[in-house]
């Protein structure tokens, strides 16, 4: 098994659902954050799971 | 701190990764050693990160993040001081060793070495080690839920046991393996946004610099003295008990660790397991322990942040939690969430699969029933998964009469690592070194260990002999064990070794130093060569010292 595939899907996933969750309540704050840290965290790991995906594809 | 539904499905998505990893990998189990060793299969990259997310348990990331909120960027020393340059030592010149023997486990390697006697020793102790370090682990999950989330002790510790034993049961050190690289990702991908936030807040580096007391952003100015820093240790304590004995004594020669870098294709990734694991490591203390100092700036902001308390102190263990609520909103606070469950379930995991291997080899294999056939080990291997985790999470309810956790860990490692370390280092590199001296040596230095902490007195604990010295603080009290543990089993090694007759050079092939073949390093790129790799860590170790000097 080439473990950058399930993870690749997990964190796109992850990065997909947190995103959205900042996309749906863009006003979402906890007490002390000012921006919405949902949207930003969310695309990165969106990102993360999209190199893992491009490098188990490169590599088969 | 209030979840919502978008929280439990990020909780629920990942568990049924790990599971639906481990059910994948139940087909490549087919016999005892796929189970319990991975049959040597596993690419570099996985292993080195296996390497360092087995440490990664979730006392270490709860009582990191405490320790930077007690002591200060001091707390780097258990990476930058002790991790690192053992790792480096560990991949560079102990790996060979553990690759030539062929040993199956660290106990295996002290049989081929020295004898049965000093396999047996370090099998039992190490094996009754792990159940305690997991179920202490199991425990700060559990009462860490129980207290921010109100979840049930015992449901939250089932459910997270239940889980782990799920995936390794099924896929046996490779789900293991495989499942700490998915955690390692989490807990990264978790944490750093909190430690990006949290010290933003507080003003970057520079801003927690004005509002803390000095001492607790200097991390080497205030060692001379152990009064003049908050852990009470003195330079001499912190170079030798940490960085040289526990943390030798720790990655190199504790299997739960060791395992991961036997689980390699071949000796040369295998030594490089190590090395390039110590890349994220060194990185981690931004991650887990700088949060920690950024609490404690936060709470001088008047930003409606304090510190946790617990009666009249401060309970710095729920810190991390305290600052997820502050600055996680729903969404992220989940991926926090589940990145500590990430964290629990690598350690337990890490601790079930290195008792599994230990207590069905060096245990069940050489002193219960020496010769069946391979699918009885096996099995033998399953069951001990099973029975581990119920051992785990009847010492999780075991320490809820115990309350620091690190310290606690800390001298349990006193006891049984720091005499060790001096045992393979002798046994790998002084072919002189005999069996009986290695067992007496071994023997003695575990008593020694104890016999310290029944002499000495620090924060009302030990001293139950009689009190010869008292230490500022427990910590200092356990690095002093662990030295007096680490030179007394040396010397009496070195002194019965000199009086006892020594094994034949023939038979110490591939053991020790000198009369095993170390793989010739003319042909490969200079990123692949161990020793070139080792340099290049112990400086950016080094430039990160200074940094945070």
């Amino acid at each position: 098994m080439d473990l950058r595939k399930p993870s690749g899907i997990f964190f796109t996933l992850l990065g997909v659902i947190v995103a959205a969750a900042g996309l749906l309540n863009p006003s979402a704050r906890a007490p002390l954050t000012d921006i919405n840290i949902n949207l930003y965290a969310g695309v990165g790991m969106l990102i993360f799971g999209g190199l893992l995906l491009w490098l188990a594809h490169r590599a088969s | 701190m209030t979840l919502f539904a978008v929280d439990y499905i990020i909780l629920v998505l990942y568990f049924v990764f790990v599971l639906g990893i481990g059910w994948y990998l139940k087909r490549t189990v087919k016999t005892s050693e796929d189970f319990l060793t991975s049959g040597r299969s596993v690419p570099l990259w996985i292993t080195s990160l296996a390497f360092v997310a087995a440490n990664l348990g979730a006392q270490e990331l709860i009582g990191m993040c405490a320790s930077g909120a007690k002591y200060g960027i001091m707390t780097s020393h258990f990476y930058w001081v002790g991790a690192i340059p053992a790792m480096v030592f560990m991949g560079v010149f102990m790996m060979p060793f553990y690759f030539g023997s062929r040993a199956r486990s660290v106990p295996e390697y002290l049989k081929l070495r020295f004898d049965e006697k000093t396999r047996g020793f370090n099998a039992f102790s190490f094996a009754v080690m792990t159940i305690f370090s997991s179920g202490i682990s199991m425990y700060a999950l559990g009462l860490l839920l129980q207290l921010v989330l109100g979840w049930s002790f015992t449901a939250s510790v089932l459910l997270s046991a239940g889980i782990v034993l799920v995936y390794t049961f099924l896929g046996g050190l490779t789900s293991a393996i495989y499942n700490e690289v998915l955690q390692f990702f989490l807990i990264v991908l978790g944490f750093a946004p909190l430690a990006y936030l949290s010290v933003n807040r507080a003003g970057g580096w520079e801003g927690m610099k004005a509002r803390l007391p000095e001492v607790m952003t200097s991390s080497w100015r205030y060692m001379g003295d152990a009064s003049q820093n908050p852990m009470g240790v003195d330079l001499f304590a912190m170079v030798a008990g940490l960085g040289f004995v526990l943390s030798f004594g720790y990655w190199c020669t504790n299997f739960l660790v060791v395992q991961r870098a036997l689980a390699a294709r071949n000796m040369a990734e295998g030594r490089l397991t190590p090395l390039v694991g110590a890349f994220p490591k060194m990185l981690l203390p931004l991650v887990v322990i700088m949060p920690g100092l950024a609490a404690v700036a936060l709470s001088q902001m008047g930003l409606g942040y304090d510190l946790p308390r617990k009666g009249d102190g401060y309970d710095y263990d729920q810190v991390l939690m305290t600052l997820m609520a502050k600055f996680y909103p729903s969404g992220l606070l989940g991926v926090g969430l589940t990145g500590l469950m990430a964290s629990f379930m690598s350690g337990m995991a890490g601790n079930v699969t290195a008792f599994n291997t230990v207590w069905t080899y060096d245990i069940y294999q050489s002193y219960i029933k020496k010769k069946a056939p391979d699918s009885h080990y096996l099995v033998v291997g399953r069951i001990t998964t099973v029975v581990g985790v119920l051992l785990s999470i009847a010492c999780a309810y075991l320490a809820t009469l115990y309350n620091n956790i690190m310290d606690l860990l800390q001298l349990v490692f006193g006891f049984v690592n720091a005499p060790l370390f001096a045992t393979f280092l002798l046994g790998m590199f002084w072919k002189r070194a005999t069996a009986n001296g290695a067992f007496f040596g071994l023997l003695s230095g575990t008593l020694a260990a104890a016999a310290t902490h029944g002499l000495t007195v620090a924060e009302g604990k030990g001293g139950w002999l009689t009190t010869v010295a008292t230490f500022p603080s427990s910590m200092a009290q356990n690095f002093w064990i662990a030295i007096w543990a680490f030179a007394v089993c040396f010397t009496v090694t070195v002194l019965l070794s000199w009086v006892t007759r020594p094994r034949p050079v023939e038979e110490l092939k591939g053991l020790v130093w000198g009369v095993t073949e170390i793989p010739r390093e003319e042909n490969i790129p200079w990123y692949e060569k161990p020793a070139l790799l080792g340099v290049i860590v112990l400086v950016a170790c080094l430039v990160l010292n200074i940094i945070f000097w």
